[in-house]
């Protein structure tokens, strides 16, 4: 904390401000490009120039940049009141509006844009240079991302972000000089998770969001909320855009202390599934469209006579809805579960109730040791990011995982990344060592790591961790002392609500019920049991039942089997609350309103009777504490009681390869309904070590095929040979365990099938030329 | 188109003297360029394989360092200044006349295979203004539109085995052109 002054006029900063940092915060317009929060200073702009005020004698005034400088208690600026700062600035943006095109009325930045409101700042308005603008190649960069090369004033910034900051190499600065150009070796879409964040750190419309496009509007007339990411359990702050009741855009909410500035391409792209073609939006009852108010068919449907009903809520809908439906089927005498999958439902609960202390994605940053148990790129991406940020720091990180991912990817350039695949049956085992290793005088490898570090941090995926596994990353921490924090990344956004509302064991209960014909109708919100890990077992008991009345917002298999679908409202069309995965209660607001009727998920609460809505009511005070955080606020933690868990027998060592999940990171239940976003799902493969293959006597090769046995059910697929899936291990997608009606940790039978014909001889090397040549001494891109 | 065991080898060795694998790249770069007359694409996934910077990292260094370059050249490859001095005596002229003479653009590899002429920057031959550099290692100085056709013409006149190496691949690069 200190004061000082720019034009006389004191300016409070905050400790590890730069002087940029501080007169921002007092609302001093300062222009600057290169500068960003999260990626620092590099000083290449120019543009914050402020000139010094001498404060001896003999001292002459300077011109400095202000984004470079750290603020110190006493230091005296000149802006405004400056004889050379605003020319210095005015300059620069005239330098650098020498070569961008003027067509900000078709740019889509236009109007959100850094360069246009610095260049009006600094009041250039005509161009002098009568010269040739230089012009250059758009890159073609896949389906999410656009460019549009000629705006780059060449701040560097996307590359920083991407390589620097998220340490990806797939995207680099092209060039030198004044003839740099910022892309990629080839065409395509980016490899990295986070690609989406070069259109909110580019400062002009080089980068911008290709969904948003194609169904543009100018970010003004946008309706925007503050909202919270329903995608993954990180529960990232995110402001959806929306126009004409449809969603435009999403993009990360910077006011938070949760993801900061940035979001996963998932979190970016995901809620674009609210304009899917087939997103179901009208009434159907019996496949018949009907044009009553949804909340009317929806109790006719429940006051059907003869029905003994099930409910079904949904650790993807709020914690409202949740906590309604639960006593809606209390109304109904009927059972309730939040969870499809009871394997699930129990690694949840076992996580949730270890998760007390769970770290924030600062405390992840700041940690000085961290292990990693799962594929959490591909369950959690920005919990991922936060580990990078450690990673970048060469704080040592250590990784046990099953299948390849890409922060294990990251082991060969990362030096202080150490990644170990092993089956996930093993992995309790693996941590019961490390514990005991720690009480050892003389400790080494991993233990010796955690055993030093003042704060290390643990963290699983708990979709795929063993319970035992889950237990023994809670002990470990236990035995690391205080300092130790351990979270896990939950299988969907408000997974931690869901389980609080979830009786132990109840989706099996349910489940049971339903195979029995104890009931014979089901209301499920917001859940697709039937494509889920137990898909086979429920769509079974759900073709048994006269009534299925579904409420969702995407045409899911539970939805295409209903005999009355209620279209309901996506998170940026109501109002709720999610719990994340640390416990942190975080409210969302509606953004907009469809223009055909669907139903808010907080109208469900009309259906109750007078003293549920009570009981709802005191359950939610009981829950959440008495404030219920304002939408855009951080939220507060809660630390709940300990959840009853039922009992589950899980998958033991087998003999044979056992199934383990080969996730990718844009993946999610609602995401795969993202056209642009899911049509970067990688193509279905069957992952293998190449050294187990040998031991299992397959002789493969990129051609190979190889099919899969289980359970009486058959697949083939092409082999994917990476020494990142661990010994003892097949890793199959989602897609394919729903094919085979797999589980984790199934064993399976491999056997060779055909290969796939040899690929056509490799192009001459000529059509692989790039556009940018090396030899540019000529200005590199025309001879 | 690959380099041999042998050659990955030699590169490997050479990497292990660095204390980080990736100061190794521009070795490796030019040792591609040596053996291809350029960089083709799949080899920057080998020099990538052995340096662990990505393809786009190395195509980064390439594209920074003027004598690294992604496309064929001809037999002979010219570089003719146009930085302040040479500009001064007359180099506008003689890199006109130099592509008069190879007959196509600059960047480009003349017909018979025989020359590219490319416009340099700075060579730090400025006593010697207009000044050149044939093959990164032969320089050219008080260089007229003359001296060079006169020097384009015999080097079209060169057998192709009198210069060893690349003169049959890149006659094969271009009938791939065409």
């Amino acid at each position: 904390m200190g004061t000082l002054y720019i034009d006389d006029q004191p300016v409070e900063f905050q400790p590890g401000d730069n002087v940029l940092d501080a007169a921002k915060r007092a609302n001093i317009e300062v222009p600057y490009f290169c500068y960003h929060p999260a990626l620092g200073a590099v000083g290449s702009c120019r543009v914050c120039a402020m000139e010094t005020v001498p404060s001896r004698e003999g001292e002459q005034p300077r011109t400095v940049m202000t984004c470079t400088l750290k603020a110190q208690d006493g230091m005296r600026f000149r802006f405004a009141q400056s004889d050379k700062a605003p020319g210095v600035s005015k300059t620069m943006v005239e330098f650098y509006m020498t070569r961008h095109p003027n067509d900000c009325p078709v740019c889509d930045e236009g109007g959100d844009c850094h360069l246009q409101n610095m260049t009006v700042e600094v009041g250039h308005a005509y161009r002098r240079f009568d010269g040739q603008k230089k012009t250059y190649p758009n890159q073609l960069l896949g389906p999410l991302v656009w460019n549009t090369a000629n705006r780059c004033i060449t701040c560097y910034r996307c590359v920083r972000f991407y390589q620097d900051y998220a340490l990806g190499d797939d995207f680099g600065a092209m060039g030198s000089r004044n003839n740099v150009l910022f892309r990629r070796i080839d065409d395509g879409a980016f490899d990295s998770p986070f690609a989406g964040n070069i259109i909110t750190v580019c400062p002009t419309g080089t980068f911008t969001d290709k969904v948003f496009r194609r169904k543009y509007s100018r970010t003004w007339m946008l309706k925007k909320s503050a909202s919270i990411c329903a995608h993954c359990s990180v529960g990232c702050h995110v402001e959806p855009g929306a126009r004409a009741g449809t969603l435009r855009r999403v993009v990360p909410n910077e006011n938070s202390a949760v993801n900061q500035y940035f979001i996963c391409d998932r979190g970016r792209y995901a809620p674009h599934a609210s304009e899917a073609a087939n997103r179901p939006l009208q009434v159907k009852v019996g496949g018949q469209l009907r044009q009553e108010p949804a909340l009317a068919v929806l109790r006719q449907a429940l006051a059907v006579s003869d029905a003994r009903w099930g409910v079904m809520g949904s650790a993807r809908e709020d914690v409202v809805t949740n906590l309604v439906l639960q006593q809606l089927a209390s109304d109904l005498n009927a059972p309730f579960t939040a969870f499809t999958d009871p394997l699930t439902e129990v690694r949840t609960k076992t996580a949730v109730n270890l998760s007390l202390s769970a770290p924030s994605l600062q405390d992840i940053e700041a940690a000085d040791c961290i292990l990693v148990v799962g594929e959490l790129t591909e369950h959690a991406p920005m919990m991922e990011l936060a580990v990078r940020q450690a990673l970048k720091q060469g704080k040592p990180v250590m990784m046990l995982h099953a299948a390849a991912s890409l922060l294990a990817g990251m082991v060969r350039k990362q030096r202080s990344l150490q990644a170990q695949t092993q089956a996930p049956v093993l992995w309790a085992e693996t941590l019961q060592k490390l514990i005991s290793s720690l009480s050892q005088e003389q400790a080494d490898g991993w233990a010796a790591l955690l055993k030093n570090a003042k704060a290390p941090v643990l963290l699983g995926v708990a979709e795929v961790m063993p319970t035992a596994a889950i237990k023994a990353l809670a002990e470990l921490a236990a035995v690391l002392g205080e300092q130790a924090r351990v979270g896990f990344a939950l299988p969907a956004a408000n997974s931690f609500g869901a389980a609080q509302v979830s009786q132990a064991g109840s989706s099996e209960q349910l489940l049971e019920a339903l195979e029995r014909g104890d009931i014979n109708a089901l209301l499920v919100v917001g859940a697709d049991p039937m494509s889920g890990w137990q898909g086979e077992r429920w769509s079974k008991a759900l073709a048994k039942i006269q009534h299925l009345v579904v409420v969702d917002h995407i045409h899911s298999a539970t939805v295409q089997a209903a005999t009355v679908v209620v279209p309901s409202a996506t998170v940026s069309e109501h109002n709720g609350v999610f719990i994340n995965y640390e416990g942190r209660v975080q409210s969302f607001a509606k953004a907009y309103s469809r223009e055909t009727q669907v139903l808010l998920q907080e109208e469900l609460i009309a259906l109750l009777s007078g003293d549920a809505r009570a009981r709802v009511q005191s359950q939610l005070l009981s829950m959440l504490g008495s404030v219920m955080p304002s939408p855009g606020s951080t939220g507060s933690r809660i630390k709940p009681a300990t959840l009853p868990i039922g009992q589950l027998a899980e998958a033991v060592l087998g003999n044979g390869p056992a199934l383990v999940l080969q996730g990718w990171h844009g993946e999610e239940e609602v995401a795969g309904f993202a056209t642009e976003l899911a049509s970067l799902t990688p193509h279905d493969s069957v992952g293998i070590a190449p050294a187990y293959a040998k031991a299992l006597g397959l002789t493969l090769d990129k051609n190979s095929r190889l099919t899969i046995s289980v359970h009486n059910k058959q697949l083939t697929l092409p082999v994917s040979l990476s020494a990142q899936v661990a010994e003892g291990c097949v890793a199959v997608s989602r897609r394919a365990f729903a094919e085979l009606q797999a589980r984790l940790g199934d064993e399976v039978k491999l056997t060779a099938a055909m290969r796939l014909s040899e690929e056509p001889a490799a192009p001459s090397v000529v059509a692989h030329f790039t556009p940018l040549q090396g030899d540019n001494s000529n200005g590199g891109l025309r001879p | 188109m690959s380099l041999t065991e042998h050659e990955i080898e030699h590169l490997r060795e050479h990497i292990e003297h660095y204390p980080e694998k990736r100061a190794g790249a521009i070795y490796c770069l030019y040792y591609v360029q040596d053996k291809y007359g350029y960089i083709p694409r799949a080899s920057l996934d080998e020099v990538s394989e052995l340096t662990d910077l990505s393809p786009t990292q190395l195509d980064e260094l390439i594209t920074f360092y003027t004598l690294l370059r992604r496309r064929p050249v001809g037999r002979r490859l010219i570089r003719i200044c146009d930085s302040i001095s040479c500009y001064t005596r007359g180099s506008e002229q003689v890199l006109a006349a130099a592509k008069e003479a190879s007959g196509v653009e600059f960047g480009q590899i003349s017909k018979d295979g025989a020359v590219t002429v490319l416009p340099s920057i700075c060579l730090g031959l400025c006593d010697r203004a207009p000044a050149g550099l044939v093959d990164d290692s032969e320089d050219l100085g008080e260089l007229t539109p003359e001296k060079i056709r006169d020097l384009i013409c015999s080097y079209a006149a060169e057998t192709l085995d009198s210069k060893s190496g690349g003169g049959q691949q890149i006659l094969a690069v271009l009938k791939d052109q065409q």
